[in-house]
């Protein structure tokens, strides 16, 4: 399956989907003009590369400085898939990076956290 | 791809119009409505999780955006006061009292009266730069004394003062004038030796409309024929 690649711009993350290497990243600021077109290819790509996994250790970065109660929302679908990912049978690593003194996002990471049990969470704070 | 317009609440909105297929049909088993039921309940409870996160989220992001709002507002009028106060005495510095001189004179009268600490350099010369500070401010303090509430003391210069009275016509600001200057010539700088202290004074008043700077150089003007004339006095603009 073809990896997916979207340059960062002022209010979008980049997009790096690794998923030769079952490594994927969302990285930088997120507050689109509109998240649900954004995000929607994006998640789109996800399911179906996740639908093709199997028994698979897949890693995915969020690194997010900032993101928008819209992106939050889809954030929310990004979990739900990896959620269902890991219930198929496949060993799923969220990496959550947020900034040492974002107290915010480290709180929000362990919410997701609470709320995705399947996954396992690690946090990261840079 | 993607539907053509894509929504936030695209799924709910699917879940919606399945749960409503399955209510509006007369006839789904009991069964069918049960799984449209059961449907339902699981989106409904996604939808309650997402948003009780989302308002938490929201929540903290929006105090924690009003305390930073709270703090710039806070260094914004510490700024503004620097940018319009004199660091030492705090009274207004040059910048601010023309500013407000021009407000002032484009909608009403203004009194002008502009002083001169005398012989300020020997002051500095015999006792330091310390103690000429503490002088400065001591001539700050004993012109704030004699001010009407609407007055505004400036330093203009080193050793120059500027007050504006927008309430008050010549004889009143020329009167004002003479109290400040009695207030600085009797007043306890707390000297290393025992020196009095003394101003100059010259004193303009311009109609609402004129220009800032002439009244500003009339008043310049009376203060130079002051201290021509002796020092530690007062002079008229109009009765050079």
């Amino acid at each position: 399956m073809e990896n997916l690649y979207i340059a960062a711009t002022p209010s979008s993350p980049e997009v790096n989907f690794d998923f030769a290497q079952h490594h994927l990243s969302v990285r930088g600021e997120s507050y689109p003009e509109n998240a649900a077109a954004f995000y929607g290819d994006i998640i789109k790509s996800l399911r179906d590369y996740l639908a093709l996994c199997t028994d698979t250790s897949i890693s995915m970065d969020i690194a997010l400085a900032y993101f928008n109660s819209s992106s939050t929302k889809m954030l929310f679908n990004i979990f739900e898939a990896l959620n269902d990912a890991q219930r198929a049978g496949n060993k799923i690593t969220v990496n959550w990076y947020h900034d040492e003194e974002d107290d915010t996002m480290l709180e929000f990471g362990q919410e997701l956290s609470d709320d995705f049990t399947d996954i396992t969470f690690i946090n990261h704070a840079v | 791809m993607s539907q053509p317009n894509p929504d936030l609440f695209d799924q709910e909105n699917l879940a919606l119009a399945a749960a409503r297929s399955t209510f509006e049909s007369d006839t789904a088993s009991s069964a069918q409505y049960r799984e449209a039921l059961g449907e339902l309940i699981n989106c409904y409870e996604r939808l309650l999780r997402e948003t009780s996160r989302l308002i938490r989220r929201s929540d903290r992001e929006e105090f924690e955006m009003n305390q930073l709002n709270n703090r710039l507002n806070e260094l914004a009028s510490e700024l503004e006061y620097r940018a319009t106060h004199d660091a030492l005495t705090n009274a207004l510095n040059r910048g601010a009292v023309i500013a407000k001189a021009n407000q002032i004179i484009r909608s009403q009268g203004l009194a002008i009266i502009v002083l001169d600490i005398d012989f300020f350099k020997q002051v500095n010369d015999s006792f330091g730069h310390l103690v000429g500070d503490k002088v400065i401010c001591g001539v700050v303090e004993a012109v704030e004394r004699c001010l009407p509430e609407s007055g505004l003391v400036g330093r203009v210069g080193g050793e120059e003062f500027t007050v504006l009275l927008q309430d008050s016509d010549y004889t009143q600001a020329f009167t004002i004038a003479e109290h400040i200057r009695a207030e600085i010539a009797g007043w306890d700088f707390s000297l290393p030796q025992p020196r009095q202290i003394t101003a100059s004074f010259g004193v303009s008043w311009t109609p609402a409309g004129a220009s800032f700077s002439i009244a500003y150089g009339a008043a310049d003007e009376a203060l130079y024929k002051a201290k021509k004339a002796g020092r530690n006095r007062v002079m008229r603009a109009d009765q050079l």
